[in-house]
């Protein structure tokens, strides 16, 4: 991969892989680390990949890194009860967007993360498969299973409103 | 193998199934005719095998699990809508959820709701720093195109390193001219029309372009022209000053006068620049280095030129926040 081929990618990944993050970490600057991380990670091996495979690569990487912060900050005081007040809320006005966002924060990290590729990226089971390590069965089943679920909270929250 | 008494079990339930050797065959039946006991043990063993039957297990359907199932989702239509959705619906399959929509109304109410949980991309969310990431371009290039780029700049910086000394010495000598004459607002109003006039200061400069001193009839060259004005009945006033003439200028700037040598008393391309009494002279290069250089700083470049054992230019190298480039003379001391 050229230089310019790498500063292509730039602007043609970074505001996925930005989203994706943000989706993933709910927090801005852990966000922004994560693109950089990811971004200096295929610029140390960038000789070495292919301009076609960046974009691959560069959402591995992200995922990985995303998944490793998660579980640190796991870790620190404070993440579950963030997670038990978004479990706990209840929006007043049905925004279809708004109530599947909050649904997507309480899937689990590998049904959101397969579900957010599928979705925001357009990524087919197999490509999933690489960027998470499951296979293309496993993928299929997670996105099934986060379908299920949205649609239920979905009808949930109808019912409340 | 040897067959006795002892160990003839299992050997026999080999023999019976048929997976000894024909030579171990042949022992084994020669050891039954002569233990006649155990030969009908044999008998008794080869009477007790159950035959296969053609038996078969008709609710099969009723153990199998759907792809559905195997997800984890119970219910059919649910298997179906998913699998709509995401593109994974056979053409039979796809039939039957048609069907089951039609005479269903909930599958249909269930089909709409699972088209709303398909996410989009929130594209007014972007990564602003985007040239953090960025990196900057090497441009290897020719020493000949290079050698274009600088004549360029040299150019450049010589009319640059041309303007400012001209124009330096316009402002001080309209300082200097105007200590005999009276501003434009004490310019008389009774008729007295001032008139401009083109008047010779009496400057030394001298010639490059003919090599030598050029001089007037009164001995002194004539230099650069400075109009002002010449009135008569006016009251002389005190002259215009500037406030600061250090700060606005640097003294040997203030000082310095435009002198080009003449190039056959001095060596060619020389790039001295002498100062003596507050005069300093300029040779053609020497002016464009010193522009050159000022170009460079203005610019914010960071030129650096490394030198072989032989104090010949071996490598340049032109650095700034937008573009890299080096390049080296010989392409043999890479």
């Amino acid at each position: 991969m050229t230089i310019k081929e790498f500063n292509n990618c730039v602007d043609l990944y970074s505001d996925g892989i930005y989203r994706f993050a943000l989706k993933m970490l709910r927090n801005e600057e852990l966000a922004q680390d994560n693109v950089q991380d990811s971004f200096e990670k295929l610029w140390v091996k960038h000789t070495g990949v292919d301009a076609a495979k960046a974009k691959s690569y560069l959402f591995t990487t992200s995922y990985n890194a995303s998944i490793d912060t998660i579980r640190r900050e796991k870790l620190k005081q404070g993440y579950l009860q963030q997670t038990n007040e978004h479990a706990t809320y209840q929006p007043t006005n049905y925004d279809v967007s708004q109530v599947l966002s909050q649904a997507i924060e309480q899937l689990p990290d590998i049904q959101k993360s397969a579900i957010l590729l599928r979705d925001y990226e357009g990524y087919s089971y197999e490509e999933i498969g690489e960027i998470t390590g499951l296979n293309e069965s496993q993928v299929k089943v997670y996105i099934y299973r986060a379908r299920l679920f949205l649609k239920n909270y979905l009808v949930s929250i109808d019912n409340l409103i | 193998m040897n067959i006795n008494r002892q160990n003839y079990e299992s050997i026999l339930i080999d023999y019976i199934d048929g997976l000894l050797n024909k030579d171990d065959s042949a022992k084994v039946e020669r050891f039954l005719l002569m233990n006649p006991d155990i030969a009908d043990e044999v008998e008794g063993i080869r009477e007790a095998t159950v035959p296969p039957t053609n038996t078969v297990f008709s609710n099969k359907n009723r153990l199998k699990k759907s792809l559905g199932e195997a997800m984890g989702i119970n219910n059919s239509s649910d298997y179906l809508c998913i699998a709509e959705l995401e593109g994974d619906i056979s053409d039979h399959e796809l039939r039957d959820l048609n069907t089951l929509s039609t005479q269903n109304p909930n599958v249909e109410k269930s089909r709409q709701q699972y088209r709303k949980t398909k996410l989009s991309a929130p594209t007014a969310i972007t990564f602003v720093n985007k040239s953090e990431l960025k990196r900057l371009s090497i441009i290897p290039i020719r020493l000949k195109t290079f050698r274009i780029a600088t004549t360029a700049a040299a150019t450049i910086a010589l009319l640059v390193a041309l303007y400012q000394p001209l124009n330096i010495e316009h402002t001080s000598s309209i300082a200097i001219t105007n200590s005999a004459i009276g501003p434009k607002q004490s310019m008389p109003s009774n008729g007295n029309t001032p008139k401009a006039t083109v008047t010779n200061e009496t400057r030394s400069k001298t010639s490059t372009q003919t090599g030598r001193t050029q001089t007037n009839d009164s001995g002194v060259e004539p230099t650069a022209s400075i109009n002002k004005w010449e009135s008569t009945n006016t009251k002389p006033v005190e002259p215009i000053k500037l406030l600061q003439p250090k700060m606005a200028i640097a003294p040997s700037v203030l000082a310095s006068k435009l002198e080009i040598r003449n190039s056959n008393t001095s060596t060619q391309h020389t790039t001295i620049v002498q100062q003596t009494g507050g005069t300093r002279e300029y040779t053609a290069l020497g002016l464009a280095k010193n522009g050159l250089k000022r170009a460079v700083n203005f610019l914010g470049f960071d030129v650096q030129i490394e030198k072989n054992n032989e104090g010949k230019i071996k490598k340049i190298a032109v650095e700034s926040s937008m573009l890299a480039f080096t390049t080296t003379r010989n392409k043999n001391e890479r």
